[in-house]
């Protein structure tokens, strides 16, 4: 099994309090794994571990995080600088917020481009291009500003935004947490079809197993920090092994059914 | 457009527009002299609009060249104190921890000053020069805006689409100027204007004291120096200049209140 990040004993810590508890997991190139848990469970904490970008209240974090045979915490803020965007990127939950206001986004989308590569204008504006296509946004959008545009397209922007350098891997926080259901569906279809044609491999966070049923291929069930599951999807979904994953999975809601409820 | 703003802003290009044709607003050369006793100290009149010096030099000439000291002054001094207080503030609320901590006790000691005292002392120690006044205005003011930026970088450096520039790799000079500075520019707008006025008094009150421009080259200033001694028959020496910074002054003042005004959502709320 040939693996392009490792995460190894990773564990978290504000103050006294853990985080993040000894989680261990590995993404795949070309595969899609699904972070699941509820609000506060630790899956932001471990994204952003394997940026370096933890909060400064952070104090104390362990463990290992392999990339490219070098482990994330022992490289110097220079190189992580180097990694984040290029080999490793992130998109956030809130398309309200993530996007700078007073930018326009075409030039947010290669802002990636003008951190990491040397690239003339004309290369610049023929990325531009391909990446408004590759999120079906027609090119004019790309001189908008943010408060201009939807809550559907600005999370287009943001998946062209990290989309931009090609990463190796890609992180989606919650990514379609923020929309209307049937926006939601064409996002994850979006994302779905563009890993699938650029082979990455992705972190995608939630909290829905609807959407880990459609997108992921492994599935790692986080409870208070702690990894309570973890599989392949179609395992974790049909023959659940944990009382936890068994509630989260009653929640997915069903026409006719009574929605369940996550027992405090 | 303000109304205050749409005043403020027409007097000042009106001014800016003089002090650029300077040369052909001025109805005398303002350095020529006419000593002869008919020649000095006339009263206002067709020939002298603001009336004649005590040594015969036309009054509004001399003022029309006075505004390029005065807007020129103004204006650099502001953005002398712009650029320092933008990039330490800048960097001190962005980074935190100790710069910010070495930064704003650089701040705390340049508000211990007596500024005006300061500019006094170093312009005595450098000579009297209006490059010399731009350049000490301007390192000595920029204390306020520092602390204004800082506080504005404090709550947006937590803002998602920092983190977001973050997650992108983005360099921390390049999101301290390309992604904060311009959401934190709405005060540092008012700011500035307001402090344009400010600068231009100071350099008033230098050259009055004859610490600022040095006769014989006109400022607002040095020609209500040479009017004090006249004030009780030749009101003409005092009244224009003073007018002149009067409404220089106010002006900027007005843009930076209506820009205040305009810029900040809470005060249009409560009008």
């Amino acid at each position: 099994m040939n693996k392009i990040l490792e995460v190894k004993n990773l564990t978290v810590m504000f103050g006294e309090t853990y985080v993040v508890d000894n989680v261990s997991f590995d993404l795949e190139p070309g595969k899609v794994l699904a972070l699941v848990g509820e609000s506060g469970s630790g899956k932001t904490m471990t994204a952003l571990a394997m940026l370096d970008l933890l909060p400064r209240s952070a104090d104390h974090k362990k463990g290992e995080i392999w990339f490219n045979e070098q482990n994330i915490f022992d490289l110097d803020p220079e190189c992580m600088r180097k990694i984040r965007g290029n080999k490793i990127a992130m998109m956030f939950q809130e398309p309200f917020t993530a996007l700078n206001p007073v930018m326009r986004v075409g030039k947010q989308i290669t802002e990636a481009i003008d951190a990491h590569q040397r690239r003339s204008h004309d290369e610049k504006e023929g990325r531009l291009n391909e990446l408004m296509e590759r999120v079906k946004l027609p090119r004019a959008i790309a001189m908008s500003y943010p408060h201009e545009l939807s809550g559907g397209m600005r999370q287009r922007i943001m998946l062209a935004m990290a989309l931009s350098c090609s990463p190796d891997i890609l992180i989606l926080d919650e990514p379609t947490t923020a929309l209307d259901v049937s926006i939601q569906k064409h996002v994850l279809d979006l994302i779905k079809q563009i890993q699938e044609t650029e082979q990455f491999a992705m972190l995608f966070i939630t909290h829905d197993f609807s959407v880990v049923n459609m997108i992921a291929d492994d599935v790692c069930v986080m409870k208070e920090g702690f990894v309570v599951e973890k599989g392949p999807k179609d395992e974790v979904l049909k023959t659940p092994k944990v009382q936890y994953t068994k509630h989260l999975i009653s929640c997915i809601p069903r026409l006719g059914d009574k929605r369940g409820r996550l027992p405090g | 457009m303000n109304r205050r703003i749409t005043f403020g802003i027409t007097i000042i290009i009106i001014l800016a527009l003089v002090a650029i044709f300077a040369s052909f607003v001025a109805t005398h050369d303002p350095l020529e002299l006419d000593l002869s006793l008919e020649g000095r100290l006339q009263g206002p009149s067709p020939e002298h609009f603001f009336g004649t010096d005590n040594l015969g030099r036309d009054v509004f000439s001399r003022m029309v060249y006075g505004t390029r000291i005065s807007l020129s002054v103004g204006f650099i001094a502001v953005f002398i104190s712009m650029v320092i207080g933008l990039f330490l503030g800048g960097v001190s609320g962005y980074f935190g921890g100790w710069v910010d901590s070495l930064i704003m006790r650089i701040v705390e000691v340049m508000y211990c000053f007596p500024t005006f005292f300061l500019i006094m002392m170093v312009i005595t120690f450098l000579g009297a020069n209006i490059v010399n006044v731009m350049v000490v205005i301007g390192l000595t003011s920029w204390a306020g805006l520092c602390r204004l930026v800082r506080a504005e970088f404090l709550t947006l450096r937590e803002r998602d689409f920092v983190h977001s520039a973050k997650v992108q790799g983005v360099s921390d000079m390049r999101i301290i100027f390309r992604h904060i500075l311009p959401n934190a520019m709405a005060p540092v707008y008012v700011s500035a204007t307001l402090s344009v006025g400010g600068a231009i008094l100071v350099e008033s009150a230098l050259s009055f004291l004859g610490l600022g421009v040095q006769v014989p080259t006109p400022s607002w200033g040095n020609i209500l120096t040479a009017g004090k001694n006249y004030i009780d028959y030749a009101w003409w020496l005092t009244f224009f200049p003073g007018v002149a910074i009067l409404i220089t002054v106010l002006s900027f003042n007005l843009i930076g209140e209506g820009l205040r005004e305009k810029l900040d959502p809470k005060l249009s709320e409560s009008r």
